[in-house]
């Protein structure tokens, strides 16, 4: 055991010596990588790729990845984190587990960014963007994520892209519990049961986690020059609790799929507010739950139906008696009802050409008041109604020709636009296992309710508001490879990207207390992704990707024109390297992992400091006791304690993502897995 | 066919983002001129409210050095003339003090924090190692030493406040021995009652007297007007109804002149008031618009209590504060029009403007201080 371990670790940083990138070998696991489509999304829109290991986002012709995430429960990793390790993808956090984090991919708002839970969209009225830090990785199977391009079995498509969440799934009956603890008293329990009952497959799922989210941090008492009243000192407020719970059914019927699912999830959180002012009492209570319905029919061997209804309700209740943050005594409730259902038709028309055609409708009602002012505005609504239309042409069995077109309407009390949104997709496989992408696309974000008609006081509405639009445009390779010689899987990737958004909408001081949103800003973006992964005779994984990204301010205002958009950096690169190894009742594996970030401004003016370069270092263990199904992780995240980073001039400041919100240093957990 | 495969993911993956490298941003500026003997300068606060900086404009030829160091987002200045010292008061969020040296190229020569979660709003300096700091969320008013920020005492308010037990102190002035408060007396920003100013002695930081004002929420900056003898005070009430005026202070004999331009007569909420003589005076006045409110920029004269003329009408927020030149014969507005940002200058004699367009000072102009070392008073 121990020649294996110190073979191990000589064997890791041999490699990272050779290349001090890594990259997360989860993504690519071939023992748990399904060989099969999707079920979901496989029957008519499938393209085969022969000889390799797919998944339902290698298909497409845009630039996608999946992460398997369904081993993620044996240790402690979070949504924002697995996401922030994907190529193209940035997520900003506030710090601290269960801390807010906001998902930008390849350099757009975290607003263009559509975020699905088993297809439900969690971007609703009143809430733009999605929280990652409110998403448990535990009740999830695979996140797949589709950069400048969203499939249109995903309905709204989104500039960025879109991240969509596949909960857990199984075949034979299945039991889990895990428990976690570690730094600042971290603790995770799970509790997981799949069985069948006749042709019905049932599965729920508990969660619970917390953290008391008291780390150190470099407190810089306000005063940016002055470092003699700068301290280290404990975040305050950070605490959160989180509960979860996931049903799901499904089964079949005379030929027919059904899935019946529930996912609630409930969060206490205090607000820690900014680094030099910490909070005591400013709280947030979360609730958000979504119902969804789904059949999926086929009505011959060349047509399939699906057709699906949700609904989702976000509830969130800020309380700021205290007047802590600053910007007055606060009790407000925000609500947000989404109901909606939708058809998806599948027609796979010969041998080369399939038609997909989506149409779906929601309603959308955002309320929002503020109790100790009594503000109680009236609630904002609109229905969104969209009509998609995707034509897979495949002229040879090397080419892919997808051109897609989606048709939307938002209807509301102050406005009725509609919205047009065309795209062309190309992919050809230009020798075996390697792939030629092309994409382009025009995609708009919509105004969202709260820009629309404000909110209860903080935020006047602005119904002139127009959309966010986007030119995507993107062309890369991709070549996947199995098996040669020591090399048992391999992939790589390299893409350019570019896009041009305008009618950016940004909040603007309107009067002393209240900011308005207006379409002010353009961006131009530039990129490049490159990311590869291979396994190594099935022992050692070594992945790694890096991301360059150029977005530059086109707004009409001269004092962000030519600017660096802010919070993304021009350089991040991730790496990851595990060796596993399989003995005949146990089973281990160690892995290192690498998190660069270069230096990027955390303001549209570029005029606040530089978020200097940092590297993060991470490492893990694992054994498993295979008779027992039990296993033990360890992970150690921010190995090097890094809190503070040094500028030019020999000051120190602290690790951030956003601007006095300090991130966490060395954290440990631990976790004991039962799995049958 | 796998060795070239192999080459060009080698050339893809490793090259190609190399040559991609981005150029990051170059922070490198010029260093800025001391400032001379007899000369006269702006010292501009910026802002977008998201980031802050100051900035400086030389009155002798308007050259402008841009953005010299960054700030607090939510800044604003006072320039003491007896030590010849610009301050930077950083607002809620950095809760600190920025002192300039304008003879170390109007660098940050000293920062202190004034407490955190305190929301420092104004200093006023009494002597060169005695200054009080006014605190909105302290029902209590600092006394430091101006540059060093060694904290001396504090004069405690709650005796004025309203009912959330904070006086919500503002705007701070020093004058002949007494320093003047402005109470604003609000909660969650809404006025709860007239507001006050209170009056103290500056050597032994004594509570002389509280005067209550004629209006509420005291919003524009607390200036002493030489010309005048008098203290000028606009105070906007209850922001979209026009209940408040502008008030003049004796402040030898602490009587209060009651309104001399009312809010109705203007048109609109007071933000920022600035008189030049007798006879004319400038008001920056928000409008309930469309758009949530509107910034008008008018003159007046104090003496009829009439308005005289529009001189910019905006339908949206972006007319910041107001200066008179240290000579009174320019108005210097900050103009915080999103697409063409600046500071604009009107001649006092005729309201002519004397800019052909808004002096670029980087960020949005919020605030500005003149600054010179001749004694000369404003």
């Amino acid at each position: 055991m121990l020649r294996f371990i110190s073979t191990s670790i000589c064997t890791v940083l041999g490699l990272c010596l050779w290349c001090p990138c890594a990259s997360n070998a989860d993504e690519v696991d071939p023992q748990t990588e399904d060989l099969l489509l999707d079920e979901e999304e496989a029957p008519v829109f499938e393209t085969v790729v022969h000889g390799y290991e797919v998944k339902p986002s290698d298909n497409v012709t845009g630039f996608a990845r999946t992460l398997d995430v369904n081993e993620e429960s044996r240790g402690m990793t979070s949504v924002s984190e697995v996401v922030s390790q994907a190529v193209g993808v940035q997520v900003r956090r506030t710090g601290g587990l269960g801390s807010y984090g906001a998902a930008s991919i390849r350099g757009s708002t975290p607003g263009q960014v559509p975020v699905y839970m088993d297809g439900v969209l969690l971007n609703t009225g009143g809430f733009a963007s999605v929280n990652l830090g409110d998403l448990t990785l535990d009740s999830l199977d695979r996140i797949e994520i589709y950069r400048g391009y969203t499939p249109v079995s995903l309905g709204t498509a989104g500039i960025g892209g879109a991240i969509s969440l596949k909960s857990r799934a199984f075949d034979e009956p299945i039991t889990e519990i895990s428990a976690s603890y570690g730094s600042w008293n971290t603790a995770r329990l799970l509790a997981l049961r799949g069985d069948r009952i006749d042709d019905v497959r049932t599965l729920a799922i508990l969660s619970a986690s917390g953290s008391q989210g008291d780390f150190e941090y470099l407190n810089r008492n306000g005063t940016l020059l002055n470092e003699d009243d700068d301290a280290i000192q404990r975040r305050q407020n950070n605490q959160h609790v989180s509960y979860g719970a996931l049903v799901k059914i499904d089964g079949n019927v005379d030929g027919r799929h059904w899935t019946l699912a529930n996912d609630l999830m409930l969060k206490r959180q205090g607000i820690p507010g900014v680094s030099s002012i910490p909070t005591q009492t400013v709280s947030l209570r979360t609730l958000r739950d979504s119902l969804s319905g789904r059949l999926e029919t086929a009505v011959d061997e060349n047509v399939e139906v699906i057709l699906d209804a949700r609904y989702m309700v976000m509830h969130e209740d800020f309380s700021d008696l205290d007047n802590e943050i600053g910007v007055g005594h606060q009790r407000t409730v925000s609500r947000a009802d989404s109901v909606g259902g939708g058809a998806l038709l599948g027609i796979h028309a010969g041998d080369h050409q399939s038609i997909s055609v989506g149409a779906r409708s929601r309603y959308e009602r955002f309320t929002t008041v503020e109790l100790l002012a009594g503000i109680e505005p009236d609630p904002a609504s609109r229905v969104i109604s969209s009509l998609a239309l995707e034509y897979s042409l495949t002229p040879s069995d090397d080419a892919l020709l997808v051109p897609a077109l989606r048709l939307e309407h938002h209807h509301g009390v102050f406005f009725d636009d509609f919205y047009i949104q065309p795209s062309l997709g190309l992919r050809y496989e230009i020798v075996p296992g390697l792939f030629f992408r092309a994409n382009t696309g025009r995609f708009v974000r919509p105004p969202d309710l709260a820009e629309l008609f404000g909110d209860r006081g903080a935020v006047i509405g602005n119904p002139d508001l127009k959309p966010e639009l986007s030119l995507n445009a993107d062309l890369g390779l991709t070549y996947m490879v199995t098996d040669v010689g020591f090399l048992s899987m391999g992939r790589f990737e390299c893409a350019g990207f570019g896009s041009r958004v305008e009618d950016l909408i940004v909040y603007v001081q309107n009067s002393q207390n209240t900011v308005r949103p207006e379409n002010v800003s353009k961006a131009e973006i530039l990129g490049v992704e490159t990311s590869m992964g291979t396994g190594w005779a099935d022992v050692v994984f070594f992945e790694a990707n890096y991301t360059f990204l150029h977005g530059v301010n086109r707004s009409d205002r001269p004092f962000y024109y030519d600017k660096r958009l802010p919070g993304r950096p021009a350089h991040e690169a991730y790496g990851k390297i595990e060796i596993r190894h399989p003995w005949e009742k146990w089973a281990g594996s160690l892995w290192f992992d690498v998190n660069y970030a270069g230096s990027n401004y955390l303001d549209q003016a570029n005029m606040q400091e530089d978020t200097l370069a940092r590297l993060f270092l991470g490492l893990g263990a694992r054994a498993e006791h295979l008779p027992a199904k039990l296993s033990l992780t360890v992970e150690v995240k921010n190995l090097l304690d890094t809190i503070t980073v040094k500028d030019e001039e020999g000051r120190l400041r602290p690790v951030r993502d956003f601007e006095a919100f300090p991130l966490p240093g060395r954290t440990i957990l631990a976790t004991i897995n039962w799995r049958t | 066919m796998k060795a070239t495969r192999g080459s060009l993911f080698l050339f893809l993956w490793v090259v190609l983002p190399v040559l991609w490298t981005g150029c990051d941003p170059s922070s490198d500026k010029p260093p800025i001129a001391n400032m001379v003997d007899g000369g006269t300068y702006a010292l501009v606060v910026t802002t977008d409210y998201e980031a802050g900086s100051y900035s400086l404009v030389d009155l002798s030829d308007l050259s402008i050095s841009e953005s010299i160091e960054t700030v607090h987002e939510d800044s604003v200045c006072r320039f003491d003339e007896e030590t010849s010292t610009p301050f930077i008061i950083a607002r809620y969020g950095a809760d600190a003090v920025d002192v300039i040296d304008p003879h170390d190229g109007w660098t940050v020569s000293s920062e202190y924090s004034a407490g955190a979660g305190s929301n420092p709003q104004d200093i006023a300096v009494a002597s060169p190692g005695r200054a009080f700091i006014a605190l909105f969320d302290q029902p209590e008013l600092l006394i430091v030493h101006p540059t060093s920020g060694t904290q001396i005492g504090t004069v405690d308010l709650s005796s004025m406040a309203d009912d959330d037990g904070n006086p919500e102190a503002a705007w701070v002035l020093y004058l002949q021995g007494k320093i003047y408060v402005v109470l604003q007396k609000l909660v969650n920003f809404t006025p709860t009652g007239p507001s006050s100013i209170a009056v103290i002695d500056a050597a032994t930081g004594v509570i002389e007297e509280e005067i209550i004002l004629s209006g509420s929420n005291t919003y524009g900056k607390l200036r002493y007007n030489s010309v005048l003898d008098k203290i000028v005070i606009a105070q906007a009430g209850a922001f979209d109804t026009l209940d408040g005026g502008i008030e003049y202070l004796d402040p030898h004999d602490l009587t209060l002149s009651g309104f001399v331009i009312t809010e109705q007569e203007v048109g609109g909420d007071l933000s920022d008031v600035v008189i030049v003589s007798e006879t004319k005076g400038y008001a920056v006045i928000g409008v309930p618009a469309a758009s949530g409110a509107a910034t008008h920029l008018v003159s007046f004269n104090p003496s009829t209590g009439k308005k005289l003329e529009d001189l910019i009408v905006r339908d949206d927020w972006t007319i910041g504060f107001l200066e008179i030149s240290p000579d009174r014969s320019q108005l210097w507005v900050c103009d915080r029009k999103p697409q063409l940002p600046g500071l604009r200058i009107f001649d006092t004699e005729n309201d002519s403007e004397i800019t052909e367009e808004p002096l670029d000072v980087g960020l949005p102009p919020f605030m500005i201080c003149f600054v010179h070392q001749d004694g000369e008073g404003v």
